[in-house]
């Protein structure tokens, strides 16, 4: 009975705004340049389909590339940060200082290192997603039992054999958070590297039709990117949900 | 205190090893400058990145406050009313998922390219951590105390203040810091999206001319305003502590 309410009540909230919106657009005759009906977003999607297939595949491949690799760079950077106190010493200060720094606002810098185009693009977006990755596995990765460690220990278990057995089944949780943030971080750097400068991708169109105030078709490129945004997150909910499944981690 | 010293030490050798490195690998001033360029560039640009960070300054500390207000009575609101958590809810979940820095010309678009825009965009960005981190606040009160408060009569005002809000404060501090961050990324994003004033501005600009001591400069500012963004929260925790005279409940997460 709830399971079947759930999913229907939020789309009926859903139509019913849209439904709304289209209403008070025409009743209201609000410009289209500030407010476009639903109608004409659909009608600017459905014209601008090829154009915003290609673009969404330059932002998707980008953000989705970064995601992968900052999801690797941050697992290894915690692993190594647990495994060697020396490692700790050096990085974790400078690791809490870059989460200080507004991140974001760097992104006119790797213009000027990496150029225009993919590699500055991608490591940028790869900069803005890694530190959410880094800073949440550590934490899952120190939330190990120090008993479960201590008894490891004892029984003579390698440092190896307590970091695969004990300290990674602790960190899956927090790993996962961690992802879901860099999964949208990914996305968000990807599409403000796109605003700053770029020749392509769904951030670029966004900003050329602000530059010709074709609000309609801004509304379509949001909305493809917002549903871009959402996909990658939901991969990673089912990814989790498998992972769960498979080890049996417990929230 | 020592490991303050060590993480002070372990930060002030990666200035040294920078300065080092611009000065004996001849890496062009374009690419990387040296701490000690951008402290001159510091100095040398007073009026100007005065003026920008100023700019910057208030947006981010006016969109931020409002922010919060909004953030904390919609939550409030929102935890009160089942009714209204059901209607709204799915919406907030879905602005969570989606990459909400991407929505910033559609501010230009509704109110142009002046600060009313990107102060809007920041109280948007800065809007979310505050909601949930009220919501989850007022929602971890232990279900005893709750409990204990309905045997021994207390109002629902009483219980709201003295049980359910000191639970809601831990989470609540902890989304004001994420606010006070994204607050001030909302303005820099305004920024350079406007590129009209602040020190968002600054950098883009600083960027295509190839002055990147003056864009580390400015973001050095921006570092130094989100410190201050940040000390705001530490001094409003402080003096929660202080009036409250009691350690903060450790809520689930602490």
């Amino acid at each position: 009975m709830t399971a079947a309410r759930l999913p229907a009540a939020p789309l009926l909230a859903a139509l019913l705004a849209l439904a709304l919106w289209e209403g008070l657009v025409r009743w209201a005759r609000v410009p289209a340049v500030l407010l476009p009906s639903p109608g004409s977003v659909a009608t600017s999607l459905w014209e601008a389909a090829p154009l915003l297939a290609r673009h969404a595949l330059a932002t998707g491949g980008a953000a989705t590339g970064a995601f992968l690799i900052a999801l690797a760079a941050g697992v290894a950077l915690a692993s190594l940060m647990v495994l060697s106190p020396l490692a700790t010493r050096l990085l974790y200060p400078n690791l809490l200082l870059f989460q200080l720094l507004p991140k974001v606002a760097l992104g006119p810098l790797f213009v000027v290192w990496l150029g225009l185009g993919l590699p500055s693009l991608m490591a940028f977006a790869v900069f803005v997603s890694l530190f959410p990755v880094a800073i949440a596995m550590l934490t899952g990765l120190r939330a190990a039992d120090p008993l479960q460690i201590r008894l490891c220990q004892a029984q003579g278990g390698s440092g190896w054999q307590i970091f695969r057995y004990i300290r990674l089944p602790t960190a899956l949780p927090f790993l996962f958070a961690g992802a879901k943030v860099a999964a949208t971080m990914a996305f968000t750097g990807a599409v403000v590297g796109e605003f700053i400068s770029a020749d392509a991708g769904l951030g670029w169109m966004v900003m050329q039709a602000v530059g010709r105030s074709d609000t309609p078709l801004i509304f379509a490129a949001l909305a493809v990117l917002c549903v871009l945004g959402a996909a990658l997150y939901a991969l990673v909910v089912l990814a989790e949900d498998a992972a769960r499944r498979r080890w049996g981690t417990r929230r | 205190m020592r490991g303050a010293l060590a993480s002070l030490g372990a930060v002030a050798a990666l200035v040294a090893l920078w300065e080092a490195a611009v000065r004996f690998i001849p890496i062009s001033p374009n690419l990387l400058a040296p701490p000690s360029a951008i402290a001159e560039a510091l100095a040398l640009h007073p009026a100007l990145l005065l003026e920008h960070g100023w700019a910057t300054a208030h947006e981010a500390l006016l969109g931020f406050l409002l922010a919060a207000l909004a953030g904390m009575a919609l939550g409030a609101a929102l935890s009160a009313s089942a009714l209204l958590r059901q209607a709204l809810m799915p919406f907030v979940l879905a602005l969570q998922i989606v990459p909400k820095m991407a929505l910033a010309p559609l501010f230009v678009v509704w109110l142009g390219v002046g600060a009313p825009c990107r102060m809007a965009f920041a109280i948007f960005i800065a809007f979310f951590p505050v909601l949930i981190g009220t919501m989850a606040g007022l929602a971890g009160t232990e279900s005893g105390a709750l409990r204990l408060c309905r045997v021994l009569g207390a109002s629902w005002w009483q219980t709201l203040w003295r049980v359910r809000l000191p639970y809601a404060v831990p989470q609540l501090l902890a989304g004001l810091k994420t606010a006070a961050t994204m607050a001030l990324l909302g303005v820099v994003i305004g920024e350079f999206v406007t590129a009209q004033q602040g020190l968002g501005y600054v950098v883009m600009f600083g960027a295509s001319l190839g002055e990147t001591a003056l864009v580390l400069a400015a973001i050095t500012l921006l570092c130094a305003i989100g410190l201050v963004l940040y000390g705001v929260v530490l001094a409003a925790e402080l003096a929660f502590g202080l009036w409250y005279k009691a350690p903060l409940p450790a809520g689930e997460f602490a």
